[in-house]
C-alpha cells in the first residue's frame, strides 16, 4: 500500500504546470468497427487515437475534410458527437521473451488468464522493413522435421516460403509440425550445452480462424511440450476487422526483436487469405476505391510490407533472423487467383498441398511440381544434401511416368526402375501430424533409400518400415545419428557406421 | 465528382460568409428562407450538410474557454482584452464553467485544445499508471 501511495506522490511531483496540448475531434459516424472523425487536423497517418471510455483506434484515412479510423476493442459504447483526440504515438505491441508461451490479442493484451505480461520493450506494429546492406542470403537451415518439406522444398532461415492449398489440405499441419520441431531441436541443443546453439522462437499468428480451430492448435502445441518456445497471437473470426488486420503486423514486431537481437525466429502467419479480406472490409467501410475481387488498390503492398520485414541479417547487424510462413488458402486449386498469385510472387517459394493427393492418403500432401524453394540446397546440411540431391527429380520422373505407364502393357527395365523407386519415395514420405522427424534421422532413411535398402521391401510395407527404421536409429542406430549430428557430413567413417547399423536392421525387419 | 446537391450547399455556404470568410447570422437566415421557398429536391440532404458546413465554419471563428470555477466578470473581460490584443477581433469568445474539470481551464481552439485542470493530471496520472 505505502509503495502505491509513494507511487503516486513521484507521479504528482513529476508533472509540470504546463498546459498539454492535444488534437481534438468528433465522431460523425460510427460504424462496423470504423469511426469517422471530423477535426483532428494534425493527425498522423497510423497514430493511435484515443476515443471515450479507453476504446483505441488507429488513423487510416486521411481524408480534405475527416479522418477514418479503425476502432480497437468495445465499439458499442461510442456514440456519434464523442471526441477522439490524438496521443502523438503509434500503435505498440510488447515484445521479448516474457511473451514465450502465452497468448495475445492483436494489441499484446494477454487472452489466457495467466496474468499480466511484464514486457520491458514495446515496438510499433508497422516498421520498415531491413534494407538491403544489413542483409545477408540465406544459408543456414530451418528443418521443419517433415521428410518431404525438407529434401524437396528445404527452408532456410530468413526465407518466406508459403504454403498453399484448397481448405483442409494439412495447410496448418505443416506449420505447426515446424514449430513443434523447433521445440524439439532447441531443447536438444541447450541440452548438448553447445555454445553455438541457436534456438528458433516461434510466433503463431491465427487470423479469422474458429476459436475452436485456434484452441486445438493451443492444445498440439501444449501436448508435444513446444508452447514454452511459442507465442500465439490470436484474432478469431469473431473478432473485429480491425484486429485481424493488425495481428500479422504484431506478430512481425515481436518476431523482429528477437531478429534484432541477434536472434532467430520463425513466423506463421495462418492466414493471409482471411487477413486480405478483413482488409477488404475495413477498405469498403473506409470508401476506398475497390478493384479486381472488390481489394483494395494497395493490398498488394499490404503484404508485401509485412513478408518484406523477414529476413536475414548479416554479421555486422547481429546474424538474427525472422523466417516467415505465410499460409494461402485457395479456391478449388486455383492458385492464379489475385491473392494468390501477389503472395507467390512476394516470397520465395511455396509449398502447395493437393486436394487429390490428400485424399488419396498421401499425406503430407505436397505437390512435387508446384512446390519449390527458390534458396535451394543453400539450406541443407551437408549430409542430408549428399542422400536428398536427386530425389525430387525422381518423384517428378515418377509422376510423369506414372501417368503414361497406365497405358502401357510391357515397359522397358528403365522405366520399370523408375517407377519402382517413386513408389516407394512416396510411401517413404508418408507421415502422419506432429511427428516431426531429426534431420540426421531424416539422413539415414534417405541414405538407406539411395543405397537401395528399400528395393526389396514390397511397396505396401515401406511406410511402416521407414518408422521401423526410424525407430531403430533413434535407439540402437543413435551412434552413427549422433555422428552426423556433431559433424553435420557423411564422410566415409560415417558411411561406414551407417551401413553397418542399417543392415542390422534389415535382418531384425520383416 | 461532386453530386449536384453537394454543389448547392457549397454554393449557400459561400453565399453566408461575408467578404473576410466570416459566417453572418442575417445571411444565414436568408438563406434557410429561399431554401424554404424554393424547396428543391433532396431539401433534407441539402439542410444537413449545410447545417454541418457552417457548424465547422462558426468553429473557425469561435474561441471557447472553460473554467473549473464561476467565470466572473473581470476574468471575462480580462481575457477578451487579451484575445483582441492577438488578434484582429475576428474571434468570438465564450467562456463557460465545467465542473469536470474540477479546477484549471482547458481552451480549444478550432481542433486544438490546451489544457491544465485536475481532471487532465489525474488522467496523465491513471495512463502513467496502467502502462
Ligand atoms: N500428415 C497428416 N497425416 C494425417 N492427417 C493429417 C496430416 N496432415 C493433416 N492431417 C489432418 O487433416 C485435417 C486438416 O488439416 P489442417 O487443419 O492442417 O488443414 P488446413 O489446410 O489447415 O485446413 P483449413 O483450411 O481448415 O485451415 C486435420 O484433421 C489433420 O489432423
Ligand atoms: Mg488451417
Amino acid at each position: 500500500m505505502s509503495s502505491i501511495t509513494e507511487l503516486i506522490r513521484k507521479e504528482i511531483e513529476s508533472l509540470s504546470t504546463e498546459s498539454t496540448r492535444t488534437n481534438v475531434g468528433t465522431i460523425i459516424t460510427l460504424a462496423d468497427g470504423v469511426a469517422r472523425v471530423d477535426g483532428l487536423s494534425k493527425v498522423m497517418y497510423n497514430e493511435m487515437i484515443e476515443f471515450p471510455n479507453n476504446v483505441l483506434g488507429i488513423a487510416l484515412n486521411l481524408e480534405e475534410d475527416s479522418v477514418g479510423c479503425v476502432l480497437l476493442g468495445d465499439v458499442s459504447s461510442l456514440k456519434e458527437g464523442d471526441e477522439a483526440r490524438t496521443t502523438g504515438k503509434l500503435l505498440s505491441v510488447p515484445v521479448g521473451k516474457e511473451l514465450l508461451g502465452r497468448v495475445v490479442d492483436a494489441v499484446g493484451r494477454p487472452m489466457d488468464g495467466k496474468g499480466a505480461i511484464n514486457a520491458e520493450k514495446y515496438l510499433p506494429v508497422e516498421r520498415i522493413a531491413p534494407g538491403i546492406i544489413p542483409r545477408k542470403s540465406v544459408d543456414q537451415p530451418l528443418q521443419t522435421g517433415i521428410m518431404a518439406v525438407d529434401s524437396m522444398v528445404p527452408i532456410g532461415r530468413g526465407q518466406r516460403e508459403l504454403i498453399i492449398g484448397d481448405r483442409s489440405t494439412g495447410k496448418t499441419t505443416i506449420a505447426i509440425d515446424t514449430i513443434i520441431n523447433q521445440a524439439k531441436i532447441n531443447k536438444q541443443g541447450e541440452a548438448s550445452g553447445d555454445p553455438n546453439f541457436r534456438a528458433v522462437y516461434c510466433i503463431y499468428v491465427a487470423v479469422g480462424q474458429k476459436n475452436a480451430n485456434v484452441a486445438r492448435t493451443i492444445k498440439v502445441l501444449e501436448e508435444s511440450g513446444a508452447m514454452e518456445y511459442v507465442t500465439i497471437v490470436s484474432a478469431p473470426a469473431a473478432d473485429n476487422p480491425a484486429n485481424q488486420y493488425l495481428a500479422p503486423y504484431a506478430g512481425c514486431a515481436m518476431g523482429e526483436w528477437y531478429m534484432e537481437n541477434g536472434m532467430d525466429a520463425l513466423i506463421v502467419y495462418d492466414d493471409l487469405s482471411k487477413h486480405a479480406v478483413a482488409y477488404r472490409q475495413i477498405s469498403l467501410i473506409l470508401k476506398r476505391p475497390s478493384g479486381r475481387e472488390a481489394y483494395p488498390g494497395d493490398v498488394f503492398y499490404l503484404h508485401s510490407r509485412l513478408l518484406e520485414r523477414s529476413a536475414r541479417l548479416n554479421a555486422e547487424s547481429g546474424n538474427g533472423s525472422l523466417t516467415a510462413l505465410p499460409i494461402i488458402e485457395t479456391q478449388m486449386g486455383d492458385v492464379s487467383g489475385y491473392i494468390p498469385t501477389n503472395v507467390i510472387s512476394i516470397t520465395d517459394g511455396q509449398i502447395f498441398l493437393e486436394t487429390d493427393l490428400f485424399n488419396k492418403g498421401i499425406r503430407p500432401a505436397v505437390s512435387v511440381g508446384l512446390s519449390v524453394s527458390r534458396v535451394g540446397s543453400a539450406a541443407q546440411i551437408k549430409a542430408y544434401k549428399k542422400v536428398a540431391g536427386k530425389v525430387k527429380l525422381e518423384l517428378a520422373q515418377f509422376r510423369e511416368l506414372a501417368a503414361f505407364s497406365q497405358f502401357e502393357s510391357d515397359l522397358d527395365a528403365a522405366t520399370k526402375a523408375s517407377l519402382d523407386r517413386g513408389a516407394r519415395i512416396v510411401e517413404l514420405f508418408k507421415q502422419t501430424a506432429s511427428n516431426p522427424i531429426s534431420v540426421e534421422v531424416q539422413t539415414a532413411i534417405m541414405w538407406a533409400m539411395q543405397n537401395n535398402f528399400f528395393d526389396a521391401i514390397a511397396v505396401s510395407d515401406v511406410n511402416r518400415a521407414t518408422q521401423s527404421l526410424r525407430e531403430y536409429m533413434e535407439t540402437q542406430g543413435k551412434s552413427a545419428c549422433e555422428l552426423i549430428y556433431s559433424t553435420g557430413k557423411l564422410e566415409e567413417d560415417t558411411e561406414q557406421k551407417l551401413r553397418i547399423a542399417v543392415e542390422d536392421w534389415k535382418r531384425t525387419f520383416s | 465528382m461532386l453530386s449536384k446537391s453537394n454543389i448547392i450547399v457549397r454554393e449557400i455556404v459561400k453565399i453566408s460568409t461575408d467578404e473576410s470568410g466570416l459566417v453572418e447570422h442575417s445571411r444565414v437566415e436568408d438563406v434557410l428562407s429561399a431554401l424554404r421557398e424554393i424547396n428543391p429536391s433532396g431539401h433534407l440532404e441539402i439542410l444537413k450538410s449545410y447545417l454541418v458546413e457552417i457548424r465547422k465554419k462558426l468553429r473557425l471563428q469561435l474561441v471557447e474557454v472553460e473554467v473549473g470555477c464561476q467565470p466572473n466578470e473581470s476574468l471575462i473581460s480580462g481575457l477578451k482584452s487579451k484575445l483582441a490584443k492577438h488578434t484582429s477581433g475576428s474571434l468570438e469568445l465564450k467562456v463557460s464553467q465545467n465542473n469536470h474539470l474540477i479546477a484549471g481551464y482547458r481552451i480549444r481552439l478550432v481542433d486544438d485544445v490546451f489544457e491544465d485542470s485536475i481532471q487532465s493530471r489525474l488522467r496523465k496520472l491513471s495512463q502513467s499508471l496502467i502502462c
